[in-house]
């Protein structure tokens, strides 16, 4: 993959938030995902224009007690506790919740989106792991090395973007080709997200896709 | 498409044509607002012509609403015009007289609607949806008179992409390729570049091989903005006959820039070149012929 100087996408990106936020009728952005650099970096970014809130992690603990409590699975429930707590403070200030994941958990990580708004959401994990020295990364790459993640975004691109054979494109992942294929298969945004029985012509979803 | 016939006034051709190219960033599905803003840059400029932007009265993204903010083209333009003004050419959502909707691109002087081409290539793939919006327009691509002495052709964004268009305007004998488009960015360019989107030199790549072909000018105009996640890249640029970019607008910013096309310089890319004297459409019909009857 030809990288970028990250920095060079930050006035794109927090334009697009921006626009999201005047469209909503918000009046700023707050975090829907933990502390981290990631989250930092979407902070800096946006700040200049933005008011850019966190969740008390207090109330996010709390959160957290309670959905363990009911039963949430334990590997859902930091990210779950951030979710609510986002949308919930978001629904009372008139914030708009972002998530921080990048577009490598997202494609690979089955597990529910943070929100709906997702400012990394086209920087692969693999890119902010150059920049940051770190980065979030979904269950099947928990163990991967820096190389191997390189490898699986380099395989992601040729599939999706390039339109190489799944042959072509993940023949050299080694080990992490099956479970990166099975990963991909199940994630939620190949769905755009969205789920929902057509029963009439236009169906949101499907049709109504905008 | 039709044609005004030219007044005797008219007919003297021009030795140069002033060109204005208004990079905006329509208000989306907002058609009364971008109206005000087309006629108010109209009226400012002191052009020959001034070109906008793909879909200007209406923005992009529009969706399910495209059908409701689309208009109808068979009677007087939907802006207004002075008539001693600047021809202005923009895009629009045209409701056509068959009841489909089409992504237009119209040419308005005054009161007259010189010229409409109906976007040929929607694309839908990716991010885009346009087939999933609009008709493919099927008219066969005209050219018409963009002031006295200059012959034109209009094409709107993904048309640019498919050589037969430019080709078909040359053919002609068009002196410019006017393209109106909302190009997005994709691919961060390396900010020593001077760019924001790697994917702006692809645009300038095909503008400037285009214009070197043909002998013609190429006057691209692209907007700016945000919609839905899209952010447009802006970028509209001027190449001249020999292929030579003479005027270029910043990335991601709202901008005009005024050109001079000069008359002189079609005359010299065709001589003593000789691609467009010599173009033989015979050769390309027979061989399309064929291709169609085995296809």
């Amino acid at each position: 993959m030809k990288a970028y100087p990250l920095e060079a996408a930050g006035p794109v990106v927090a334009g697009v938030i921006a626009a999201e936020v005047a469209r909503a009728g918000g009046h700023g952005v707050v975090l829907a995902s933990p502390p981290g650099p990631a989250s930092e970096l979407v902070r800096r970014w946006l700040a200049p224009s933005l008011r850019v809130v966190s969740p008390d992690a207090g109330a996010v603990a709390d959160v957290a007690g309670a959905l363990a409590a009911g039963g949430a699975p334990g590997t859902l429930v930091e990210a779950l506790a951030w979710r609510v707590t986002a949308e919930a403070l978001g629904a009372a200030e008139g914030l708009v919740p972002i998530g921080c994941s990048n577009k490598t958990e997202l494609l690979l990580d089955p597990g529910p989106l943070p929100a709906r708004v997702l400012p990394l959401g086209d920087v692969w994990a693999s890119t902010l792991h150059a920049r940051l020295g770190q980065a979030a990364l979904p269950p099947v790459l928990a163990h991967a090395t820096p190389i191997e993640v390189a490898a699986v975004d380099g395989a992601l691109v040729e599939y999706l973007e390039r339109g190489a054979a799944p042959a072509g494109a993940f023949g050299r992942l080694g080990r992490l080709q099956r479970p990166v294929r099975d990963a991909l298969d199940r994630s939620e945004v190949r769905r755009r997200g969205l789920l929902v029985p057509k029963l009439t012509p236009w169906a949101v979803g499907s049709d109504l896709a905008r | 498409m039709s044609r005004l016939k030219p007044s005797a006034a008219e007919r003297s051709p021009l030795a140069q044509l002033r060109v204005r190219l208004e990079q905006m960033a329509p208000a989306l599905a907002d058609p009364v607002a971008n109206r005000k803003t087309i006629e108010k840059a109209v009226r400012a400029a002191e052009a020959d012509v001034v070109l906008f932007p793909e879909l200007a009265l209406t923005g992009y993204t529009l969706g399910h609403r495209a059908r409701e903010l689309g208009v109808t083209l068979d009677g007087p333009p939907p802006v207004s015009l002075p008539d001693a003004g600047p021809l202005a050419v923009f895009g629009l959502v045209e409701r056509g007289e068959d009841h489909l909707t089409y992504n237009s691109a119209v040419a308005v002087r005054g009161d007259a609607i010189v010229a409409v081409h109906r976007k040929i290539y929607l694309p839908t793939y990716g991010t885009y949806d346009e087939g999933r919006i609009f008709a493919r327009g099927r008219r066969s691509v005209r050219t018409f008179q963009l002031a006295p002495g200059w012959q034109a052709g209009v094409i709107v964004c993904e048309d640019f992409w498919h050589p037969a268009m430019a080709y078909l305007v040359a053919l002609q004998g068009a002196d410019v390729l006017l393209v109106t488009s909302a190009g997005a960015g994709r691919g961060m360019a390396d900010p020593g570049s001077g760019a924001v989107f790697t994917s702006w030199e692809s645009w300038e790549l095909i503008a400037r091989t285009t214009a070197l072909l043909h002998g013609i000018y190429v006057v691209l105009c692209n907007r700016v903005g945000v919609e839905e996640g899209l952010t447009f890249a802006g970028g509209s640029l001027v190449v001249d006959p020999s292929g030579a970019v003479v005027a270029r607008a910043p990335q991601l910013e709202p901008a005009h820039l005024d050109v001079v096309l000069d008359h002189d310089r079609v005359a010299r890319a065709r001589h003593p070149f000789a691609h467009l004297r010599d173009e033989d459409a015979a050769v390309t019909l027979h061989t399309l012929e064929r291709i169609m009857r085995e296809r």
